[in-house]
């Protein structure tokens, strides 16, 4: 029985906050021709700095170095 | 998030997400991205059609939506289909735009087909090239060098995605002194030697630009107000391939409209919510600046809800909050505990769109990212869209909204 009380546990979907709410925030993700992944699939945002030319400010997390617009740079 | 970071789940809060319909919102996103909205750029006739149809369902809605236009200095837009010719070794190649080649938004104009030998060191009338990484201050460089030894123009790389387009690009620092070609980058290195001929009709024009608004009143008028917005510009189709622009952002418009019609059917929540269908975010987020701007001379400080991306659902949902300080902590908790509800998961991830203008005003502020399937492609189209995606995002907001109008 316990062990099911695990399973059941383990399989009930997790909602909320599974980082800290203002973690450093990824690279993964996709931005203006480098999806995040083989499928061409952006999770979420566009991705900050992008295409080298952003014009938009980062107020809450810094911009995480990484090549954008294709151009396979080092940020 | 501990325990304590959950709040009340009022029963109006649960009464407002079932009422979340996604076919409906489908239903928008489908109008949004038909052909004849052309992708929605601002200034073109295709956005007009987009800004009437979303005022009329609006007003269907029961809501008063009204317009506030501001300027904006550049657009860029393609007047023809660009075309590109290589010859060499006896062989003449035509490529293919979007897929093979694509505009470069620091171009300069090229009213006429520009033609050259594709050169490493380049001369006087040669393409030169640009490889690897160059980009910002040091591309500017760059292609002031290649001006004064007289180059004709610059051939530089862009990668294709997954599906193999070169994504749209449509902002970006001003233009440099010459042509400037994005090629795929295997592609590049073949036309090397090579002579070519371009021509990638790309003008940059002003426009106006218009945000939606609409009110729905609180019960307490001393309350701050809620704002939910989402940007309904594109980057626009190209002269011969339509991009519906699905994902980015017909799907954050379609949940918002969809929200803004469970609102309103419920009648007044405590605080009054501000709707705002932003305009010209792909090219700067100049909506949300002028909206932000004229808000905070209004003395008007909002908490802040942003849904950019809610097409696909890649089993976690991006949040970035802002400004960083202080912390919006009442944001993280209702985000937390409609998440919880929602068994959404949440992660701390990049929302590099309007939420960042709010931000940056001051205002405590959510961008909020599902996800979308083929970023700035043509491919960016209603039948890769996910309908329980947009339910979800649908629910997840109104839950937030629930949870926030019961403190301030």
């Amino acid at each position: 029985m316990s062990s099911s009380s695990s399973e059941a546990s383990e399989q009930e979907p997790v909602g909320g906050f599974v980082t800290a709410p203002t973690a450093a925030v990824s690279s993964a993700g996709g931005c203006c021709g480098e999806p995040a992944d083989a499928t061409g699939v952006v999770p979420g945002g566009q991705s900050g700095g992008c295409c080298g030319e952003s014009v938009i400010e980062v107020p809450s997390v810094p911009a995480a170095p990484r090549g954008c617009c294709g151009e396979s740079g080092k940020g | 998030m501990n325990a304590n970071a959950q709040g009340p789940e009022t029963a109006e809060a649960r009464r407002l997400e079932d009422d979340f319909d996604a076919e409906r919102a489908l239903t928008t996103l489908r109008a949004l991205c038909a052909p004849v909205m052309s992708g929605r750029a601002p200034g073109t006739p295709g956005h007009r059609r987009a800004t009437e149809f979303l005022v009329s369902l609006l007003r269907s809605h029961g809501l008063e939506p009204r317009l506030d236009h501001f300027p904006i200095a550049r657009t860029m837009r393609l007047t023809a289909q660009p075309t590109f010719r290589a010859e060499g070794d006896g062989t003449v190649r035509e490529l293919t735009h979007r897929a093979q080649f694509a505009e470069h938004p620091r171009s300069a104009p090229m009213p006429r087909p520009v033609t050259g030998t594709v050169a490493e060191e380049p001369g006087p009338g040669d393409w030169a090239v640009v490889r690897g990484s160059t980009r910002g201050e040091g591309f500017a460089a760059l292609a002031e060098r290649f001006a004064e030894l007289g180059a004709a123009g610059i051939l530089t790389a862009q990668e294709a995605d997954a599906s193999g387009h070169l994504t749209k690009r449509v902002q970006g620092p001003p233009p440099v002194r010459l042509p400037v070609v994005a090629l795929r980058p295997d592609l590049l290195e073949s036309v090397t030697g090579s002579v070519v001929t371009a021509h990638v009709p790309l003008v940059r024009e002003p426009a106006t630009g218009a945000n939606i608004l609409a009110t729905l009143p609180g019960r307490d008028p001393d309350a701050r107000p809620l704002l939910v917005s989402a940007h309904y510009d594109g980057v626009g189709s190209d002269p011969q391939l339509h991009f519906p622009c699905a994902g980015d952002n017909a799907s954050g418009v379609a949940v918002l409209c969809e929200a803004a019609r469970v609102l309103q059917a419920a009648g007044p929540g405590r605080r009054p919510v501000l709707l705002a269908l932003v305009d010209a975010e792909e090219i700067g987020t100049v909506g949300s600046a002028h909206h932000a701007r004229t808000l905070a001379e209004q003395g008007v400080r909002p908490d802040v809800l942003n849904l950019d991306m809610a097409g696909k659902y890649n089993g976690q949902v991006a949040v970035e909050l802002g400004p960083g300080e202080p912390l919006p902590a009442h944001l993280v908790e209702a985000l937390d505990s409609a998440g919880r509800s929602q068994r959404l998961p949440l992660f701390s991830g990049q929302v590099s769109s309007d939420n960042r203008r709010y931000a940056s005003a001051g205002f405590p502020s959510a961008g909020i990212g599902l996800g979308a399937a083929h970023y700035h492609s043509p491919l960016d189209a209603p039948e890769r869209i996910d309908p329980e995606a947009l339910g979800k995002a649908g629910r997840l907001l109104l839950a937030t909204l629930g949870r926030l109008d019961d403190r301030d």
